[in-house]
């Protein structure tokens, strides 16, 4: 019987493996220090707020779009979108480090990072 | 084998059929990306019924079709660049032919969700898509299992219809 699924069992803890590093990797490369909510708009970035300060960013494009950011009790969520599948707000509010928001249609993404990995994003970009 | 052409359009349908079926039902998770891939169905059977240019043929009409029929032109592409090599990687199990047909399918279904993840790292461009790495394999694996065991129920009964058909 485990002859018979042997290589199914390879591909099988491959595909786990591959999972658990991915998720391993965020919590060991979280840096710590102070967080900041970065707020992507067609890769570029578009503004940068600590996250410990309450405010309401409004991000909208030349194309009109827009979507509402409410940043409140150190956590981030998406209040209000235009976009067509709204999926962005079904997210909910994010607090952690490396945590982001995405909204597909619109290319906007928001993410919280910490001092040390803003740097090493501007290097990588 | 003859009417192939018959059964590749039927397939197509069923596909469609699925699709709409999969947006009634009401799974709502919050993470683009994620769904039951109901319509993979008809791309899984027909890798081990035709093999791999007639399923691709399929997997890249479909992918058009339910995209401009349910969805978006942002989901064509990234349903499009998934379903391409899903299509491949599963080929290539089935090739090899010591894989199961769940775990085909689960490949298949975890190589469908990086192919969009790879379309998504290029147009938004952030390196923040690595946290949805591991939640995108997880659902694609599991979804997958569970299409793979579909097929693996419906297959002989395919196969009996297919050899009547090809008897008459």
């Amino acid at each position: 019987m485990l002859q018979k699924i042997k290589y199914d069992l390879l591909i099988i803890i491959c595909i786990c493996f591959i999972a658990i590093l991915f998720i391993l990797y965020p919590i060991l490369f979280s840096p710590k220090g102070t967080a900041y909510v970065t707020v992507y708009q067609n890769g570029a970035v578009y503004c940068k707020y600590p996250l410990a300060d309450d405010r309401t960013i409004s991000v909208t494009d030349e194309r009109g779009y827009y979507n509402l950011l409410l940043i409140n009790n150190a956590t981030v969520k998406m209040s209000d979108a235009e976009c067509p599948d709204k999926l962005c707000i079904k997210q909910g509010a994010i607090s952690k480090n490396g945590e982001s928001i995405i909204c597909l249609p619109h290319k906007v993404v928001v993410q919280i990072s910490s001092e040390e990995e803003s740097d090493l994003d501007a290097i990588t970009n | 084998m003859k009417n192939k052409s018959i059964y590749l359009g039927l397939m197509l349908a069923v596909a469609l059929i699925l699709s709409y079926i999969e947006t009634l039902i009401p799974i709502s998770v919050a993470i683009p990306g994620i769904k039951l891939g109901l319509a993979n169905l008809a791309v899984v059977l027909c890798l081990y019924f035709f093999g791999f240019k007639e399923s691709l043929i399929l997997a890249v009409i479909k992918a058009l079709l339910t995209g401009l029929l349910f969805g978006n032109f942002y989901m064509i592409i990234y349903s499009l660049c998934g379903a391409v090599l899903s299509c491949i990687i599963m080929a290539l199990m089935i090739k090899v032919k010591v894989f199961h047909i769940p775990v085909v399918s689960a490949a298949g279904g975890v190589a469908h969700n990086i192919g969009q993840l790879i379309i998504a790292y290029f147009t938004i461009k952030t390196y923040g898509i690595i946290y949805y790495v591991p939640i995108l394999i997880i659902s694609g694996f599991l979804t997958g299992i569970f299409i793979g065991i579909i097929v693996s129920l419906v297959l002989p009964y395919m196969k009996k219809i297919l050899k009547r058909s090809e008897n008459l």
